[in-house]
C-alpha cells in the first residue's frame, strides 16, 4: 500500500488498465488496512498521552537550570499526539483516495445503468458491485471508441425529476446518482486532466443545473439520510454507531453518505469562494454525527477545519471553529484532543507571522480556542497545567540565570500568546470551577514576566501583563496588587534618556518597541495614557471597596509628583482629572466609612458595604472610568 | 615505553637500515626526483634526516612495507645501473630482498655491523646507560629540533647533508616538514611538558634543573603552548614550593663549611627560586597582554591564595590588587576571591598580607578618586577581627596601641593580667639561644605573636577605616556641590555614580564594633545628611549623582548598627532616620531598589528597636498596611512581618484594628488621618482604621490573605507575648519570584464541564447564508471552471494531435480516445 503511493501516476494506470486483480485485492485490502492503522492510531494516542505526562513530570523534579531554554517547548507541548494525528491525516489522502473514489464512481455508474432501468434492487447492488464495476470498466474501455452514449450529461429537467423522487420518495437510487452529479459537481474543474476516469462521462449542463445540484444535495442530504434510516433530528453518536449492526438501511446508506462526505470536503477544500465554502461547512455541520462511521474522514475534516479556523475569513472561521466544536462535543475525548492540538498548535503558529488584520484576529481565535477549552474541563486542565508548567519553567530559568536564550523565548508572540489563551481560559471558567492552583501559577507567572523586563521598550508588553492580571482580578475577584508595576511606567519619561544605552537585546520583536520610538511625545503620551487607563480600572474594580482610600494613596502621591515634574500641559491635565476622579471616590469612600459600625475583621459587614451604590453604576467614578474605558485612550494609539 | 622500544630496536633494524644508509650517502638527481614522485617516501626521507634513524626504520617498515619493497625494488634497478662506486649499496641492497623472501635472520645480523657505523655509539651507549636519561635525552632530540644540543652527532649529521647537498630539495622537503612538524611539534611539545612536570613531581630534587627547561617552553610562539607551559609550571610551582619561605644563604653562610646534604638543600632552594622568580617575572610581563590576561592572572591568584607565605608574595599581591577592579570580569572575580580567601586564611600567611592587600587597596582607591568596580571594596567584608587577639599576651603595650579602645578592653585586660604574667616569667626563663632562634624564625614563620598581630589588626582596620570614610565623604561632597562642573569632571565612569557606597555601608555596618567611638558623631552625621539626600525633593532634576533609594536605606541602616553595637551609647537623635524610613518606604519601586535592603531595614529598625514611640509605631503600621497593598508578594509580605511585629509589641497600637469612632481615648493631638505625612509623628494614625487588612485578605497569594486574616482577627485585649519568628528578610526571600515553584498543585478539584449545551443558542449564531447570492456564486464559480476545462481540453488535443502527426504509427486505442474526444469540444465550444 504504501509503495503504490510512490508509483507514479503511469505506472498507476497501467495498473489499473491491466492488472486488475491486483487493483481488485488492493481494494479489499484497504478498508481493513486502514482500520487497523486507524485502531493502533488510538491505541499510540493514548499511551503517548501519558508517556508525555510522565516526561514532564520529570524534568520538574529536575532543578531547572540543568535543562537548557531549548528543551522548554511552549508550542510543541502536544506535539507527540499530535504528530500522529497529522501523519494519519497525511497517510488517507495520499493514493488511497483515488482508488476509492474509482471504486464508488464505477458503482455508481453501474448503479446509475441499472438503477434507471429498475431491475436491480439497492441490497443487490452492493453485492455486486465490484463485479459489475469491472465488468462496467471493461466495456467502458471497449465500448468508448464506438459508443458515447456512456458519457451524461446532467441537464435541467433530469435534476428536477431526481430531486424530486429524492424529496418525496427518499429514493436511493435516484439520491445515488444525485450524489453522483454532486460529486461531478464538486470536482467539477478540479479532475486531473491526464486521468481517463470513468467519471469523465458525468457532464454538467449549464451553471444553473450545476448551481441546483450543489444547493439541492448540500440542504437535503443530510435530512433524506436521516429519513432514510429514520432517525429523529436529534440523533446522537451512540445511535448512529448502534446502526452499524447488520442493518441493511445502514449498509445502503453508508456509502452514500460517505460519498457526499468525501465530496463536501473535496468541495470545501477547492472552493474558492467564500460563500460557497461557508454554505458547505453549515450543512456538513448539520451531519457531523455520521462521522462516527469514517474515522479517517473525521480527521480530514478535523485537519480542514483547522486549517480554515486559522487562516479564513471570519465567518468562515468561526463556521470552521462550530464544526470543530461540533466534533468535539459530539466524539470521544481523543476527538477533542485532536481538534484542541491541533487548534493549539494552529494558533501559537499563526501568532508568529503578523499580519495585517492579527490585531483583530487573535483574540477571536484566542476566544474560540477557550470556547473549545470550557467543553472539557477536566481535559482542558489538565492540558492548560501542562502548558502553564512550560511557560513558568522557562521563566524560572530566565529569572534564575537570565540566560539570553530563555529571556528571548520570553518576549517573543509564542509565548504572549500562550499566556493570553491560559488567562482567557482561566478567567473564562475561574467562576463555579476549582481553578485557584492554576489562577494564582499564572498570576506569578505574568508577574515575573512584568519584572523580567524592564525599560521603556518594553512599554507593550508590561501594559498587556497588566490588561492580563487586571482581566484575572475582574474575573476572580481577588485582588492583585499592580499599582508598582504600573507606577514604574511613570518613570519611562525621565529614566530613558539615561538608561537607554543599556538596552542590548537587538531583536525585533512585536513586543518590544524600537528604540527611536523611546523619545517621541507620542511614546510619552502613551506610558501616561496606559498608565491612567491601567490604574482606572484597577481602581474601578474596588472603587467601592472599604479601603480604596488606602489603595489609591501612594499612586495619588506619585501621579502627584509626576504631575509636579512633567512639562507636558497636555500630560498633566489628563493626569490632573485622573487624580481629581480618585480623590473625589476616596473622599466618597472615606465618608460612608466614617458611618460604618464594624471592623476590619467583620468580612460580611464589609461585603455589603457599598454593594447598592456599585450596582447603581451612577457613582461619578464609575462614569469616569466607563467615559476612560470608551475612549480606549491606552489600546487605541498603539502606533 | 622506552624500554620497548629498545627491544623492537634490537629485532627489526636488520631488514632496513642498509636501506637509509645508502640513502644518506647519496642524493642523486633520480632521487630528487623520485621524493617528488613518491611523497609518502618523501615524508620518510625528511623523518630520516632528522631524527635518529634507527626508530624510523623500524616505524617506516611497519607502516608503509609494500610500498617500501617496491620502491627498493625499482631503485635497485636504477643505481645499480649508475652507481658502482658505492661497495655498501650492493651487498645492502641485495640483502632487504633476501630478507624479505625468507626471513633469514642471520644474513641481516652480519650485515647489521656494517649499517652499525651510523648510529652504533648511541645505541650501545644506550643500552650501557640508565635508562631514565637516555629516554629523555632520545626524546628532547625528537621533540626539539631547533635546540640542537650537539650531543648526538647522528643527528646533526643528516641535517648538513640536506642542506649540503639536496639545495633544490631543501625548499620542498621544508615545506613538508614545516606542515608536519607543526602538529607534531605541538603534540611533542605538549609531551615534554607533562613529562617534565611529572619528573618534577616526582622527585623534585633531582630533577629540579629542568624548571629552566619548562620555563624556556614559554619562549614558544604558540600562544597555546605558552598557556600550558604557564599552567603546567604553576602546578609544579604549587606542588614543590616548600611550607617555608627561602632564605638564601648569605656570603658569610656561604663560606662555612658545610656538609654534602647541606650544600645540595641550598643548591636545590636557590634554583628553585631563581626559577621561581623568573616565571613570576614571565607571568608580570603577559599578564600586561591582553592574550595572556586571563591565564597570567589566574596564576597569580593561584600562586597567591596557595603560596601566601613564600617569597616574592608582595609582587603577587600587588599584581592582584592591581586587578580587582578590572574590566574583565573572569580577572576581577578571580583576584577578589583570592583576597578574599588571603583574609579568610590569615593562618597561612600570619595576617601580615591582610594588612598589605587592605593597604593597597585603599591606595588605590584613592588614586582612583573611589571610582573602582564595587567588588573591589566587598572584599573587606571577609575580613575577620578578632577581639580576642593576644588575650594571653596582652600587656601593657596593648594600652600603648589600643588607647581608642581602652573602654571596651579594659575589664578583659584586668582579668587577663595575672595569666600573662605567669607566661612572662616563662618566657623569661627560654634560653638565649631560644631566643635567638624565635627572632630568626620569626622572619620566615607564619606565626607572629599576638603583639605583632594586634598591631597589624590596627593596621588594617585603620586602612579599611580611611577607605570607608574616603568614600563616604566623597559622596558626602559630590551629593553636596553636585554643581554642574562636578558633574562634568566627576562623570561616572562604568561603574555608576557611586559605586562604592553601597559596599562602602554594607561594610560599616559590619565593623560597627571595630568603629572608634571618636569617629561616630562624624559617622551619623554623615549618614543623616546621606539618608536625607531625598532624589525627590530637590530641585535638580537629572542629577545622577543623588542617592538612590536603596543607598539612603543603607545609610539608615548603618546608623542604626553602629547605635545598638555601641550599647546606645552616644545621645545621637535616630529620629530622622525613622522618618527618612517613613517616608522612603513611599518612594520604593521594586524593579529599582533592593528589597533585601528594605527589609532589612524594617527589620533592624522597626522589629528590633526595643522603646517604642506609640505614635510612630501606629504611623508606621498604618503606613506599612497601605504599602502592603501596592507591591508584589515580597515586598508585601515583609511589610506585614513588620507590622504584625508592631502590633504584637504595642497594645495600643491594636486599636487600629477596631472602627473605634473618633480614634478612642488614643487619638493623639492630629485628629484626622493624614495619609501624605512625611513626619510619622505628625500623621495621626491613631485616627485611622487598617481597612487595608480586608483588601489584603482577597490577596491572590494566599500566604498573604492568611497573613493579613490572622492578623485582623489579632486580640486587642490581651498582650500577646511570643513574636513571631519570621524575620522580614526572611519573608522577603521566601516570597520572592526566585524563589516560586511555579507548579501548579494537582489537588484533587472540581470542575464543571459546561457541556450542558445551548443546543438552541447554537444556531442563532451562525450567519444566514443569502441563497440567492450563493446560487450566483455557484453558477459564475461553474463558468469559471468550464471555461478552465475547456481551455485545457483543446489544449490537449492538439498536443495529441501533434504528437500523431509526428509519431504516425498510434496504437488505436489513443487514437479512439482522441476521436472520443472530438465531438466533445465542439459542442462545448459552441456554448461559449
Amino acid at each position: 500500500f504504501a509503495q503504490m503511493g510512490k508509483l507514479g501516476k503511469k505506472a498507476r494506470k497501467f495498473a489499473k488498465k491491466n492488472l486488475q486483480s491486483v487493483e481488485k485485492k488492493n481494494r479489499k485490502q484497504k478498508p481493513f488496512l486502514k482500520r487497523k492503522f486507524a485502531k493502533r492510531d488510538g491505541r499510540r494516542d493514548a499511551e503517548d498521552e501519558e508517556e508525555e505526562e510522565k516526561m514532564i513530570e520529570q524534568p520538574l523534579k529536575k532543578r531547572c537550570i540543568e535543562e537548557s531554554p531549548k528543551d522548554i517547548v511552549i508550542d510543541a507541548v502536544f506535539d507527540k499526539d499530535e504528530g500522529v494525528v497529522v501523519l494519519d491525516c497525511g497517510d488517507s489522502d495520499s493514493d488511497g483516495y483515488l482508488a476509492e473514489v474509482l471504486f464508488l464512481t464505477w458503482r455508481f455508474d453501474s448503479a446509475v445503468v441499472n438503477g434507471t432501468q429498475g431491475k436491480i434492487s439497492g441490497t443487490e447492488l452492493k453485492k455486486q458491485s465490484r463485479k459489475l464495476a469491472r465488468l462496467n470498466k471493461k466495456k467502458l474501455v471497449d465500448e468508448t471508441d464506438s459508443d458515447t452514449t456512456k458519457h451524461k450529461v446532467l441537464s435541467g429537467s433530469a435534476l428536477s425529476s431526481f430531486s424530486n423522487l429524492v424529496d418525496e420518495e427518499q429514493s436511493v437510487q435516484a439520491l445515488t446518482s444525485l450524489l453522483n452529479w454532486y460529486r461531478a459537481a464538486c470536482h467539477y474543474g478540479h479532475e486531473p486532466s491526464g486521468i481517463t476516469s470513468p467519471d469523465t462521462c458525468y457532464d454538467i449542463e449549464d451553471s444553473e443545473t450545476f448551481a441546483n445540484v450543489m444547493i439541492f444535495v448540500l440542504q437535503k442530504a443530510d435530512h433524506t439520510f436521516r429519513s432514510i434510516l429514520g432517525l429523529s433530528g436529534s440523533a446522537n453518536k451512540e445511535k448512529v454507531l448502534k446502526l452499524n449492526n447488520n442493518n441493511p438501511k445502514w449498509d445502503s446508506v453508508k456509502p452514500l453518505i460517505k460519498s457526499f462526505f468525501r465530496s463536501t470536503i473535496h468541495l470545501v477544500k477547492q472552493a474558492a469562494d467564500l460563500e460557497i465554502t461557508v454554505f458547505a461547512l453549515a450543512q456538513l455541520r448539520v451531519s457531523v454525527v455520521f462521522f462516527a462511521a469514517f474515522p479517517d474522514l473525521l480527521n480530514k475534516l478535523i485537519k480542514l477545519s483547522v486549517d480554515l479556523w486559522v487562516t479564513g475569513e471570519e465567518t468562515l472561521s468561526h463556521q470552521a471553529f462550530l464544526i470543530l466544536k461540533d466534533i468535539s462535543m459530539v466524539f470521544n475525548s481523543e476527538c477533542f484532543d485532536a481538534c484542541f492540538v491541533n487548534m493549539y498548535k494552529a494558533f501559537l503558529h499563526d501568532c508568529d507571522i503578523p499580519k495585517a488584520n492579527s490585531e483583530k484576529r487573535l483574540p477571536l481565535l484566542r476566544d474560540s480556542l477557550v470556547e473549545l477549552c470550557s467543553q472539557d474541563m477536566q481535559k482542558s486542565y489538565t492540558k492548560a497545567s501542562v502548558s502553564i508548567t512550560q511557560l513558568a519553567k522557562l521563566l524560572k530559568m530566565a529569572l534564575a540565570t537570565k540566560n539570553k536564550e530563555a529571556v528571548e523565548k520570553i518576549h517573543s508572540e509564542h509565548y504572549t500568546s500562550c499566556l493570553d489563551l491560559w488567562v482567557s481560559f482561566i478567567a473564562a471558567n475561574v467562576q463555579g470551577n476549582d481553578l485557584q492552583s492554576l489562577l494564582y501559577t499564572v498570576i506569578q507567572v505574568i508577574n515575573g514576566v512584568a519584572t523580567l523586563f524592564i525599560g521603556p521598550r518594553y512599554l507593550l508588553l508590561r501594559v498587556k501583563c497588566i490588561q492580563w492580571l487586571n482581566h484575572l482580578s475582574r474575573a476572580s475577584g481577588i485582588f492583585i496588587p499592580i499599582a508598582s508595576l504600573v507606577l514604574d511606567m511613570l518613570e519611562y519619561k525621565t529614566t530613558n534618556d539615561g538608561e537607554k544605552q543599556k538596552k542590548k537585546f537587538e531583536a525585533v520583536s512585536t513586543v518590544k518597541l524600537p528604540k527611536n520610538w523611546l523619545k517621541s511625545q507620542n511614546f510619552q503620551e502613551q506610558c501616561i495614557f496606559s498608565v491612567i487607563e491601567l490604574l482606572a480600572n484597577h481602581f474601578a474594580q474596588w472603587s467601592f471597596h472599604i479601603s480604596f482610600p488606602e489603595l489609591a494613596t501612594i499612586s495619588i502621591m506619585r501621579l502627584k509628583n509626576f504631575n509636579e515634574r512633567s512639562t507636558m500641559e497636555g500630560l498633566k491635565r489628563v493626569v490632573k482629572r485622573f487624580i481629581e476622579q480618585v480623590e473625589l471616590n476616596i473622599e466618597f469612600v472615606q465618608m460612608k466609612r466614617d458611618e460604618a459600625a464594624f471592623s476590619p475583621n467583620d468580612q460580611q459587614a464589609i461585603e455589603t458595604f457599598l454593594q447598592l451604590e456599585k450596582r447603581s453604576k451612577t457613582a461619578p467614578y464609575t462614569q469616569y472610568y466607563q467615559n476612560i474605558v470608551d475612549k480606549g485612550l491606552g489600546t487605541k494609539v498603539k502606533k | 615505553m622506552g624500554k620497548n622500544r629498545r627491544k623492537d630496536k634490537a629485532i627489526p633494524p636488520p631488514q632496513l637500515p642498509p636501506e637509509v644508509r645508502e640513502e644518506e650517502i647519496e642524493f642523486s638527481d633520480e632521487d630528487v626526483k623520485y621524493v617528488e614522485e613518491n611523497k609518502d617516501y618523501a615524508r620518510f626521507v625528511s623523518r630520516i634526516d632528522t631524527t635518529a634513524i634507527n626508530r624510523q626504520c623500524v616505524g617506516e617498515a611497519k607502516t608503509v612495507e609494500d610500498k617500501y619493497e617496491e620502491e627498493r625494488s625499482k631503485k635497485k634497478v636504477q643505481q645499480e645501473e649508475k652507481e658502482s662506486n658505492e661497495i655498501q649499496v650492493d651487498p645492502v641492497d641485495v640483502l632487504p630482498v633476501k630478507t624479505l623472501d625468507g626471513k633469514l635472520h642471520f644474513r641481516t645480523v652480519t650485515k647489521k655491523s656494517k649499517l652499525a657505523e651510523a648510529d652504533p655509539e648511541e645505541a650501545e651507549e644506550d643500552v650501557l646507560e640508565d635508562e631514565h636519561i637516555l629516554n629523555k635525552s632520545q626524546r628532547r632530540a625528537k621533540a626539539k629540533k631547533s635546540k640542537k644540543e650537539a650531543k648526538k652527532q647522528e643527528t646533526e649529521v643528516p641535517e648538513e647533508i640536506i642542506q649540503e647537498e639536496e639545495t633544490p630539495q631543501a625548499a620542498v622537503l621544508a615545506e613538508v616538514k614545516e606542515e608536519l612538524s607543526a602538529e607534531e611539534s605541538f603534540e611533542n611539545k605538549k609531551n615534554r611538558l607533562a613529562e617534565l612536570g611529572m619528573l618534577l613531581l616526582s622527585d623534585p630534587e633531582a630533577n629540579i634543573r629542568s624548571l629552566k627547561e619548562m620555563l624556556d617552553i614559554s619562549k614558544d610562539e604558540n600562544a597555546k603552548i605558552v598557556k600550558l607551559c604557564l599552567l603546567s609550571v604553576l602546578a609544579v610551582f604549587k606542588d614543590i614550593i616548600p611550607g617555608y619561605r627561602i632564605r638564601l644563604p648569605t656570603d658569610k653562610e656561604l663560606e662555612m663549611k658545610v656538609s654534602k646534604e647541606v650544600k645540595k638543600t641550598r643548591f636545590y632552594e636557590s634554583t628553585l627560586l631563581k626559577a621561581y622568580k623568573s616565571y613570576l617575572q614571565k607571568l608580570m610581563a603577559f599578564e600586561r597582554q591582553s592574550v595572556y590576561n586571563q591565564v597570567a592572572n589566574r596564576c597569580i591568584c593561584t600562586l597567591l591564595d596557595a603560596k601566601p607565605h613564600f617569597n616574592f608574595r608582595d609582587n603577587l599581591l600587588t599584581a592582584v590588587v592591581r586587578n580587582i577592579s578590572s574590566p574583565d570580569e573572569v580577572v576581577r572575580r578571580l583576584c577578589c576571591s583570592t583576597i578574599r580567601s588571603l583574609f579568610s586564611n590569615e593562618g597561612k600567611h600570619g595576617g601580615e598580607l591582610t594588612v598589605q592587600a587592605v593597604r593597597l587597596i585603599a591606595d588605590q582607591v584613592k588614586s582612583q578618586n573611589c571610582q573602582l568596580h564595587p567588588n573591589s571594596i566587598e572584599v573587606f567584608m571577609s575580613i575577620r577581627f578578632d577581639e580576642d587577639i593576644g588575650k594571653r599576651d596582652r600587656e601593657e603595650a596593648n594600652k600603648k596601641k589600643f588607647k581608642k579602645n581602652d573602654k571596651r578592653n579594659n575589664q578583659e585586660e584586668q582579668n587577663q593580667a595575672q595569666e600573662n604574667e605567669r607566661k612572662k616569667s616563662k618566657r623569661e626563663m627560654m634560653s638565649k639561644i631560644r631566643d635567638e632562634v624565635n627572632a630568626d624564625y620569626r622572619g620566615v614563620t607564619f606565626e607572629p605573636d599576638a603583639m605583632e598581630r594586634r598591631k597589624m589588626q590596627t593596621e588594617t582596620l585603620s586602612a579599611v577605616f580611611e577607605t570607608y570614610f574616603r568614600i563616604l565623604r566623597k559622596t558626602m561632597f559630590s551629593v553636596g556641590e553636585s554643581s554642574t562642573e562636578e558633574d562634568t569632571t566627576l562623570n561616572p565612569g562604568a561603574f555608576g555614580p557611586h559605586p562604592l557606597l553601597a559596599p562602602c555601608l554594607d561594610g560599616l555596618g559590619k565593623f560597627t564594633q571595630q568603629l572608634d567611638l571618636d569617629y561616630i558623631g562624624d559617622l551619623m552625621n554623615y549618614l543623616k545628611k546621606l539618608a536625607s539626600s531625598s532624589s525627590v525633593s530637590t530641585t535638580k532634576k537629572k542629577n545622577s549623582k543623588l542617592l538612590t533609594v536603596s543607598e539612603r536605606l543603607r545609610c539608615c541602616l548603618v546608623a542604626f548598627k553602629v547605635m545598638r553595637s555601641n550599647l546606645n551609647a552616644l545621645n545621637v537623635d535616630l529620629q530622622d532616620f525613622f522618618v527618612q524610613l517613613y517616608n522612603l518606604l513611599l518612594e520604593y519601586r521594586p524593579g529599582r531598589d533592593s528589597g533585601e535592603v528594605l527589609a532589612e531595614s524594617l527589620k533592624i529598625m522597626l522589629c528590633d528597636d526595643r522603646h517604642q514611640d506609640m505614635q510612630k509605631a501606629a504611623a508606621f503600621v498604618k503606613r506599612l498596611a497601605t504599602f502592603a497593598l501596592c507591591f508584589g508578594c515580597a515586598e508585601s509580605m515583609s511589610a506585614l512581618v513588620t507590622l504584625k511585629n508592631l502590633l504584637q509589641r504595642n497594645v495600643k497600637c491594636r486599636n487600629l484594628l477596631e472602627n473605634d469612632a473618633g480614634g478612642g481615648s488614643v487619638s493623639g493631638s492630629i485628629a484626622k488621618y493624614q495619609p501624605y505625612a512625611t513626619d510619622p509623628n505628625l500623621s495621626g494614625a491613631f485616627a485611622s482604621v487598617l481597612w487595608e487588612l480586608n483588601l489584603l485578605t482577597k490577596h491572590y497569594h494566599p500566604a498573604i490573605s492568611t497573613m493579613a486574616g490572622t492578623i485582623s482577627n489579632m486580640n486587642t485585649s490581651q498582650n500577646q507575648t511570643f513574636l513571631s519568628a519570621v524575620t522580614p528578610q526572611q519573608a522577603f526571600a521566601d516570597y520572592s519570584l526566585l524563589k516560586e515553584s511555579f507548579e501548579p498543585k494537582s489537588e484533587s478539584r472540581k470542575l464543571n464541564n459546561k457541556r450542558k449545551r445551548e443546543s438552541g443558542g447554537e444556531g442563532e449564531d451562525v450567519p444566514e447564508t443569502d441563497m440567492v447570492e450563493l446560487k450566483k456564486k455557484l453558477k459564475e464559480n461553474f463558468t469559471i471552471l468550464r471555461g478552465i476545462k475547456v481551455d485545457e481540453r483543446v489544449r490537449m488535443e492538439f498536443e495529441k494531435k501533434k504528437q500523431s502527426n509526428m509519431a504516425k504509427k498510434k496504437p488505436t486505442k489513443k487514437q479512439s480516445n482522441v476521436e472520443k474526444k472530438k465531438p466533445k469540444s465542439p459542442k462545448s465550444k459552441k456554448k461559449f
